[in-house]
């Protein structure tokens, strides 16, 4: 007897994909089947070929990328080794989120689709291709989408005949039963101390509190943006990485901001509480101590600082008494009422704090237990590694911005992580940041005869500072850097690390620093004026090229500087260079690592 | 009492020193206020957790409100107190509590009310302070050993929707005959879970991903499909009058004032400026900024006033 399992797949950038897909497991739980919805990259991969259906969600990133959450997994998707029969049990359906102004609209989805299909997959339903431009949203293809996917689900498992399927006006049961522990009563029932014993090392349910070593600025005090070398101290760790890998620090909550929650929710930070399992299928968060106090919730576990999504505001109009705040409530939870949601929230990145000080209502008549299904843990942040073990055993250094930004809102933006981490104070207090390693996406040679030409201005520098460190200790040359940024002495990374390098022949550095003249000067201008040397390191000396930092503009006009150099010095037509450089980018030898 | 109405279900939860004649005595005006179609049910503190009601009885549940009190309501009994009220139903409790937490029997009344909270309700009052008769106050110094002890009131809601249960099915009927699945081929299950322990090999082939895209895959949506039916939202960057819009924005939008659109002032009398933005008008000055008290004085920064440049 099969029973009735859905599983939901998402890729999400933008947390987009993230709350439809959550909304197609709330969805399906109304129509009684038990409903267990992951990023694909965090769901083991090997469960697949059991699997009986699994709804995909997945959006498509500017350039026609995959959301960083599911590159392992579509990676692994893409294996030629994979039998044609693998998923011949799994019927699945796919919904991509896409935008139309973009050229390549929906990409990721329409190859899962084509993929999962080549791998045996039974498909449920056609692809369903929303669409951001549309007048009404991605509602607009999501929800017609969804009413026929149903359809379709309960002819294949029609409901229990004693059950119906559970309206949506009716609240779903919160996440977690959350128990109020008295007293210093530790020693309660179903006490849960998060251990990992089986383990190998650091990991987001136990990262690793590395000391901090030191923080210091490296731009220019006139400079306009505050950027920061950060040295952490791993030993004792057992943490090792390579070239390219990523260092994942997640950061708690900001203390102003930790204060006024707790105020504006009349919470007190001293209550301890137990959390419960309340369905079968959602496990205990494990990174969270049981008993936990409130402070602990709000200061480490709560995204309070985050923008909240639709189903925060679906979620409120249940609980709102207030007649005004109910009605705006349920306003956001429409589909017409999206791009009112969007310029409320999306667009001057409101915090979900200030958005609960604009609803003095409700904020009186939030259970405690729905906390949890209003407001999300905090996700950790990413950065480059930017040092070598070899050069800097026992040590992690990332180079990380100071995000602040205006928008409409009075108050400036701050980024969470990278203000908390440049508030710390190694000199003062012994200062522990809680992180792990992840490996990265872009992967170096591993024949150190191949040279390597790197592209990274701004913090886009940050990998190869690692790479060429590692690379320099073992004394391999052919490394071949541009870098750009404003000004040569106000933003010029690392620069006093850069010139024994190049003395001792190690290192070709080219620069582009866009505001010291009158004509702005970028990399990729650097990389058209040494086309030569640059086609030479290509077609002869078999070169990689890596490409690193904001995905905004820079990684396009780079692909378009060396498709000029191809065309120029290998005297090919645009067509053909194109060619070339994808075929350079199939055999890993062109890789782009690029962030928001 | 005042939350008692005729008809009401009313449980009453007693404890500690209390004489019987005064809880006959209550149950009599209680009786009296929810008259024949009301019930009033009695229970000690101590025994609810093993009596029997069903979830969802009582409109009202009332704990400690006989003098004096002597009961600190665990996190238990305040749970079963939220699961017996209907949907909106009241808790009124009395507690003897101390001003500040001294780490003994009693707790403070922050902590009282956030333990309501915690147990599901919601509403939570601010706590009120019984006045007790001297000799109430020296029988419950008595009976507890604390000095300094504050009776206070607090009541609490249940929320007002049901909550959805999350009860596992159990199914026992035939399943309908469907397409037969080929069965999982037994070399391809392992080749699948073999590659699965490596992740990142880089060593594996992939195919080009773009390679699965056809001629088909590269057409965008006709652009006269992504319009809004029944004109909603068809002009998506169109303002907006907030409710009750006194300001003039809402006639404006609503043509009733041609030519008179550029002259509109700069502020506004709606009413509604000192809420959050999500409930300002589109050309409210306020914009932008937190919300604030009626009444209270805001002065607008040069920024402001020059609105988006």
């Amino acid at each position: 007897m099969e029973s009735r399992q859905l599983t939901v797949l998402y890729g999400s950038q933008t947390g987009t994909a993230q709350d439809v897909a959550e909304r197609v497991a709330r969805e399906a739980k109304r129509r009684h089947f038990s409903t267990k919805v992951l990023a694909m990259d965090q769901y083991p991969i090997a469960s697949l070929i059991h699997e009986a259906m699994v709804i995909f969600v997945c959006s498509t990133t500017g350039q026609g990328d995959e959301p960083d959450n599911m590159k392992v997994f579509w990676k692994f998707l893409l294996r030629k080794n994979l039998p044609s029969n693998s998923l011949c049990q799994l019927n699945f359906a796919v919904l991509g989120l896409g935008d139309s102004s973009y050229q390549k609209f929906n990409f990721v989805a329409k190859k899962l689709q084509k993929r999962l299909l080549q791998l045996g997959g039974n498909p449920l339903h056609t692809l369903g291709l929303a669409d951001d431009q549309h007048d009404l949203g991605p509602d607009a293809v999501v929800d017609p989408w969804l009413n026929s996917l149903w359809n379709k689900v309960l002819s294949l498992y029609p409901l229990p005949p004693d059950k119906a399927i559970i309206s949506e006006h009716i609240l779903p049961p919160p996440r977690y039963k959350v128990k109020f522990v008295d007293g210093d009563q530790d020693s309660i029932n179903g006490l849960h101390v998060p251990t990992d014993s089986n383990i190998t090392g650091p990991s987001q349910n136990n990262p690793f509190y590395a000391r901090l070593v030191s923080n210091d600025r490296i731009t220019a005090d006139d400079h306009w943006q505050d950027v920061r070398l950060i040295k952490l101290d791993v030993s004792g760790s057992g943490l090792s990485h390579a070239a390219g890998d990523v260092v994942m620090i997640q950061p708690p909550n900001l203390p102003d901001e930790v204060q006024t929650f707790i105020q504006l929710l009349k919470l007190n930070p001293q209550d301890r509480v137990i959390l419960q399992q309340n369905d079968p299928d959602v496990q205990l968060p494990p990174s969270l101590p049981q008993p936990c106090t409130i402070q602990h919730l709000v200061e480490q576990y709560w995204d309070i600082h985050a923008v909240p999504r639709r189903w925060f505001f679906t979620l409120l109009s249940y609980f709102a008494d207030d007649e005004m705040e109910k009605e705006k409530f349920q306003e956001f939870s429409t589909a017409e009422g999206q791009e009112e949601l969007y310029s409320y929230c999306n667009r001057p990145r409101r915090t979900t704090l200030e958005v609960l000080q604009d609803f003095p209502h409700v904020i009186n008549t939030i259970p405690v237990d729905y906390l949890f299904d209003l407001i999300p843990p905090i996700q950790p942040r990413a950065f480059s590694i930017a040092s070598s073990l070899k050069a800097h055993p026992n040590e992690v250094h990332v180079l990380m911005a100071v995000v602040q930004y205006r928008t409409k809102l009075v108050t400036p933006r701050r980024g969470l992580c990278s203000t908390w981490l440049s508030s710390l104070n190694p000199q003062k207090d012994d200062v522990r940041v809680p992180m792990w390693v992840r490996r990265g996406t872009i992967s170096f040679p591993k024949t150190p005869a191949t040279p390597v030409i790197m592209v990274g201005p701004g913090t886009g520098l940050a990998p190869f500072r690692g790479f060429i460190q590692e690379r320099t200790t073992l004394g391999i040359g052919g490394n071949v850097l541009f870098f750009g940024c404003r000004n040569k002495d106000k933003d010029f990374f690392c620069a006093s690390e850069w010139q024994p390098l190049v003395e001792k022949g190690f290192l070709s550095l080219y620069t582009a620093f866009s505001r010291d003249q009158e004509e702005k000067v970028y990399v990729q201008q650097r990389i058209k004026e040494n086309g030569a040397v640059i086609w030479d390191l290509i077609h002869n000396q078999e070169a990689w090229i890596f490409v690193a930092g904001n995905a905004k503009q820079m990684p396009t006009d780079v692909q378009s500087a060396l498709q000029s150099v191809l065309m120029d010095h290998g005297n090919m037509g645009e067509t053909e260079a194109d060619r070339y450089i994808h075929s350079l980018e199939h055999r890993r030898r062109y890789q782009v690592e690029a962030w928001s | 009492m005042d939350y008692v109405s005729p008809g009401h279900s009313v449980l009453l939860l007693w404890g500690g020193a209390v004489s019987g004649d005064t809880i006959q005595t209550t149950v009599g005006n209680l009786q009296t206020k929810v008259g024949e179609k009301g019930h009033v049910r009695v229970e000690h503190v101590d025994r609810l957790l093993l009596s029997n009601h069903g979830s969802s009885t009582f409109d009202v549940v009332m704990s400690g409100t006989i003098n004096p009190p002597t009961t600190v309501h665990s996190g238990d009994v305040l749970a079963e107190v939220a699961r017996l009220l209907k949907p909106s139903g009241r808790a009124v409790v009395c507690e003897p509590t101390v001003s500040t937490d001294n780490g003994g029997t009693l707790r403070t009344a922050a902590k009282l009310s956030s333990s309501l909270k915690l147990a599901g309700l919601v509403s939570v009052s601010e706590a009120k302070e019984v006045s007790l008769s001297q000799q109430e106050h020296d029988l419950l110094k008595q009976a507890l050993s604390v000095d300094g002890i504050q009776v206070v009131e607090v009541s609490a809601s249940k929320p007002s929707y049901e909550v959805g249960s999350s009860a596992q099915l159990t199914l026992s009927f035939a399943k309908k005959k469907q397409v037969e699945k080929p069965k999982l081929d037994e070399n391809t299950a392992k080749i699948w879970s073999l590659s699965a322990v490596d992740m990142n090999d880089d060593d594996i082939d992939l195919l080009d991903p773009d390679e699965l895209l056809d001629e088909e895959d590269l057409k965008k949506p006709d652009p006269a499909s992504l319009k809004a039916q029944c004109g909603t939202g068809g002009d998506t960057k169109k303002r907006k009058a907030c409710k009750n819009c006194t300001c003039g924005l809402a006639e404006e939008l609503e043509g009733d004032q041609p030519g008179k659109t550029a002259s509109k002032p700069a502020t506004s009398a709606c009413g509604n400026c000192y809420l959050g933005d999500a409930f300002r008008c589109a050309s409210c000055p306020y914009l932008g900024m937190p919300a604030f008290k009626p009444g209270e004085k805001i002065t607008l920064t040069d920024r402001q006033l020059k609105g988006d440049i």
